[in-house]
């Protein structure tokens, strides 16, 4: 190894441990206790910067220095994720490219052309029991209804329960090998007969690659869909790049898909991937070019399907196919300039022009971008005033060229990181010292989030806590926050649906809203302090809380109270809440007392903000 | 959620009596905003998956139906007639004597101008309210409610689920009720509400004030429903009992929204029997029940059911039927003209056919929305709901309602 790099390695090892470690590296520590100032500057930074403190965190933070935490976290790369590396490797999808996903979890077209003859069954035994059910699925749909009305509901109403109990009682090696024992006709019987939570008892305990194999055999696209979206709690809750995190679901809001449209459970895990996350603290050109070519945007916004009007395709097809203008549309009005952009219905018709021919070779095997000439409009195109030269696939990076580098494109996204990172109604003069180090950095990310974080404004007493934390930041910062073993995800993706916010399922294009209005409400208060309670109470399945550990188990109710209070909230309570938890506290019986008061303290005003 | 008589609006269309509202609880009182008032309401109902058109509204007096359809079509002998061209299909009998007492109107040929055959958009642009423009951030429901006069309340719009569905998201407040039944009970419920009515902050305070108040309305009205109907079992029959129990409450519901799922039959729909068959089984009862438990209040009430598009004309080579065009609407309610068959046939010649292979839309959806929302909700803002919509242009009202 070169001298240099070794230094950079030792550099990059130091770096390395000081942020990631939540206590054990005593050896390292400023001696004195921070103020209680810096802790609440540390516990804003956590709640900003990342999905909320841990216990002990803030006060870590504190004394390692702020600023140096921050530093550190704007350079994901030098922090270590061993260990959240190995939790993700219970989702093996998330390594996998498109067409091995589809290859390995057929979609609807790819189990068609293994019914046809065309393409041969996988020859393992796993990858043939997938198969299997999912030609016997296709089977029973096409043979005639009358053979599943003999066998169908009355079968899996009286026999089929029996067997399902049997099946839940067998140890997690047995309970695949059981269902993959049967014929193929019989397991989706099997697991048809199995309620929601049946199928996740089931589902425990297994290793990844037969919790894989069950879920496939009922629904192949909610394998990768359903990995993502446990890997993405997981990633908030436990993962050390807080700010990486953050930054990535800010971009995949930015630059929305929606994982039940067609393809696109296939191609997701790619999007987040190679397009989001290598980029999502880099140059927003970089950003916005992965984007526009990544299958699952081209799929999303049907930019895939477009064929230019009078292109040897659209002349041959007669009007039958045409120009899409979907992609665009939110291109210009979502993903750069805004819908105050000053941008006409004719630019959008011409932006969508110099992106004809961006598609893709069968999505749904996974194909990837290709750009296909016989689909391009010829001619030159006029997008804002300007002239886009013809030049076929070069005219897309052209326009994005020019959108990436509008004012417009800066303020937005400038206005877009203050309502994320500050408040819901930013002052303007923030917003403009922000466009501004977009527009000197040539859109560099990191420049924006550097100038954002160094700003008084984002420090400023007003703004600590002015953000309604989104059912995303308050199921995380809620688990993070109680120091809770997550042992499987899948429960608390199952709250953040029911609160509205499943990851990846905003159907519309301009992504999930970091609004107050968004996430108020009745039926929100209702759900996010259920939800705070039962986390405590140990009622979500695969997540324990440990609140007796939390409240320090000291005899006096008091005693253990002010303690969560310092752990839950950072010690800022008011005192109708204190008093609140205090009396409902003292009618519980002494058993139940910590996790009453952590949930309560959890669902209080206090804590759905930021 | 507070009452000001200061607005125009509010007193000019009467909204509320003051002293009604002080008759009741006041949490009653403050969650009803106009209680007391006879108020209209609409309940939509979405049929996801695009439900078969020419299976539900049999045309079995068209002499092309039978024959696109040799395996699929529903027998004359079996279809429940209507007026002799039309009828519908037999698993619908729990609605069909509302169709012979005058409250069952069905519109045929009817749908979005859009030829979208995607269900993702065409759901969505039936909830936008606005086809072919997927920016729409608000859901149609929820700008009637938004263009209502007087103070407004969450209650005016309600859907029974976890959360708000599409149709009613949007900036005037609505209540997803499954939601709020998940709310604590009891002593944590006690001890919340104690924290949040003693925020510092004054938001916080008013809608923690309206949530708990919710919570509350909601469990009353859910404890005084009574059970006058049978539901069948399915997520239906669950979210209009729900919706029955608080437009029975009073609490100022003007407009309501459930779905059900599974109408996309590619294959095996059956015909007379099988899929198709059970899910229309399970509309027609839980529709049924819902207008037994209305009972006296059912005059007030229009049901309307959407559903994202129609299904080829002719059946697929797996005794089902593809994506298609035009669809059908059914409106239930007291002042509905029913017992009519409105809109009009094109007929289900070859030629005829939109793009050689489906039911044309000769109803634009929202005509028939943009008549019940002007004449049976009596908001004047047709023309806010449906953006862009012509309805001189689009045919003028059917004449539904009135």
């Amino acid at each position: 190894m070169p001298p240099r790099a070794v230094a950079i390695a030792l550099i990059v090892v130091v770096v390395e441990v000081l942020p990631a470690c939540a206590g054990p590296n005593a050896s390292l520590r400023v001696a004195e206790d921070p103020s209680p100032a810096e802790v609440q500057r540390a516990v804003h930074a956590l709640g900003r910067l990342g999905f909320g403190a841990r216990p002990g965190e803030a006060e870590e933070v504190a004394r390692f220095g702020i600023e140096r935490w921050i530093a550190v976290q704007l350079h994901p790369e030098r922090i270590d994720e061993g260990a959240l590396s190995r939790r993700l490797l219970a989702f093996p999808t998330l390594d996998l490219g498109p067409e091995d996903l589809a290859r390995r979890f057929p979609p609807g077209p790819v189990v068609r052309a293994v019914s046809r003859g065309e393409l041969a069954a996988p020859g393992d035994p796993d990858g043939r029991a997938i198969y299997e059910t999912q030609l016997a699925r296709r089977r029973e749909r096409t043979k005639g209804h009358a053979t599943e009305d003999d066998r169908g509901p009355a079968a899996s109403d009286e026999i089929l329960p029996e067997e399902a109990e049997r099946l839940l009682l067998l140890p997690p090696e047995g309970r695949v090998a059981y269902v993959l024992s049967l014929p193929p006709e019989d397991r989706l019987g099997l697991l048809r007969a199995l309620r929601p939570a049946e199928r996740w008892q089931l589902r425990r305990g297994l290793s990844p690659s037969d919790r894989e194999v069950l879920v496939a055999l009922s629904a192949p696209a909610q394998v990768p869909a359903g990995e993502l979206a446990d890997a993405k709690l997981l990633r908030a809750i436990a993962g050390e790049r807080q700010l990486l995190e953050v930054m990535t679901d800010f971009w995949e809001d930015h630059f929305n898909v929606f994982v039940h449209k067609g393809a696109i459970p296939w191609l997701l895990g790619a999007y987040e991937r190679d397009a989001i996350r290598p980029h999502a603290l880099g140059r927003f050109r970089d950003l916005l070019g992965a984007t526009a070519r990544s299958p699952a945007m081209l799929f999303y916004l049907d930019n895939w399907l477009s064929v230019g009007s009078r292109s040897p395709r659209g002349l041959r097809t007669f009007g039958r196919e045409g120009l899409n203008e979907n992609y665009a549309r939110e291109l210009l009005e979502l993903h750069t300039l805004g819908a105050e952009g000053g941008f006409t219905q004719r630019d959008v018709e011409e932006v969508a022009r110099c992106f004809t021919g961006w598609t893709l070779q069968r999505p749904f095997w996974g194909g990837g971008f290709t750009f296909d000439p016989r689909r391009h409009e010829p001619g030159d195109k006029v997008v804002l005033g300007q002239i886009i030269r013809e030049a076929g696939q070069r005219e897309g990076e052209e326009v994005l060229d020019l959108l990436a580098q509008d004012p417009r494109t800066a303020r937005r996204i400038a206005l877009r990181l203050a309502v994320r990172f500050v408040s819901d109604d930013p002052p303007s003069t923030l917003v403009d010292r922000l466009a501004a180090a977009f527009e000197n950095s040539g859109g560099d990310i990191r420049t924006v989030l550097l100038t954002l974080f160094g700003d008084p404004t984002f420090w400023a007493t007003p703004v600590r806590g002015a953000k309604l934390k989104t059912p995303l930041e308050l199921v995380a910062s809620a688990v993070r926050a109680s120091g809770a073993a997550v042992e499987e995800p899948e429960a608390l993706v199952e709250t953040l649906r029911k609160m509205g916010m499943a990851p990846y399922s905003m159907p519309t294009p301009n992504g999930y809203s970091w609004r107050a209005d968004a996430w108020s409400g009745a039926g929100a208060l209702a759900q996010r302090t259920a939800f705070a309670l039962r986390l405590c109470r140990g009622e979500i399945p695969g997540v324990q809380v440990d609140s007796v550990a939390l409240a320090g188990g000291a005899s006096d109710p008091a005693q253990d109270l002010a303690r969560l209070e310092r752990v839950l909230l950072g010690g800022v309570v008011s005192p109708t809440t204190h008093e609140a938890v205090l009396a409902r506290v003292a009618a519980a019986r002494p058993e139940e007392r910590d996790a009453l008061a952590a949930g309560l303290l959890l669902a209080s005003p206090e804590f759905q903000r930021r | 959620m507070e009452v000001r008589l200061g607005r125009r609006g509010f007193l000019k269309d009467g909204f509320i009596a003051l002293a009604a509202a002080a008759t009741l609880p006041p949490f009653l009182a403050r969650a009803a905003g106009s209680a007391g008032e006879r108020r209209r309401k609409l309940v939509v109902v979405f049929l996801r998956g695009a439900a078969d058109a020419l299976n539900v509204i049999v045309p079995h007096g068209d002499p092309s139906y039978a024959p696109l359809r040799p395996t699929l079509a529903i027998p004359r002998s079996a279809v429940l007639d209507l007026d002799g061209c039309f009828g519908l299909h037999p698993a619908l009998s729990a609605i069909a004597p509302f169709f012979g007492h005058g409250q069952l109107a069905v519109v045929v040929a009817s749908g979005s101008p859009d030829p979208t055959r995607s269900h993702f958009e065409a759901q969505d642009y039936m909830e936008s309210g606005t086809p072919g423009l997927p920016a729409t951030r608000e859901g149609w429901l929820n700008r009637v409610v938004g263009g209502l006069p007087g103070p407004g309340s969450p209650w005016w719009a309600v859907s029974p689920g976890p959360n708000l569905p599409r149709i009613l998201s949007g900036s005037a407040p609505a209540l997803a009720l499954g939601g709020l039944a998940a709310a604590p009970r009891g002593g944590d419920a006690a001890a919340l509400e104690t924290m949040y009515r003693g925020s510092g902050d004054a938001r916080t305070r008013a809608e923690a004030s309206a949530a708990f108040d919710a919570v509350r309305a909601l469990r009353a009205a859910e404890r005084a429903a009574g059970t006058r109907a049978t539901y069948p079992r399915g997520a239906l029959g669950e979210q209009l009992r729900r919706i029955a129990s608080v437009l029975r409450a009073d609490l100022g519901v003007v407009a309501a929204f459930a779905d059900i799922g599974g109408f996309d039959h590619h294959v095996n729909e059956g015909a007379v029997e099988g899929q198709l068959a059970e899910r229309l089984r399970e509309l027609g009862a839980a529709l049924s029940a819902f207008w037994t438990e209305l009972a006296d209040d059912a005059g007030d009430v229009v049901v309307v059911t959407l559903t994202e598009f129609g299904r080829t004309a002719r059946e697929n080579g797996n005794r089902g039927t593809d994506h298609g065009h035009g669809g059908f609407m059914l409106v239930l309610g007291g002042e509905v003209r029913g017992g009519r068959v409105y809109g009009r046939w094109p007929g289900l010649a070859p030629e005829e056919l939109h793009d050689g292979r489906d039911l044309p839309v000769t109803t634009d959806f929202r005509l028939v929305l943009g008549e019940l929302v002007l004449r049976h909700l009596g908001s004047s803002r047709v023309d806010r709901v449906f953006p862009g919509f012509d309805v001189a242009a689009a045919g003028g009202f059917l004449g539904l309602v009135g």
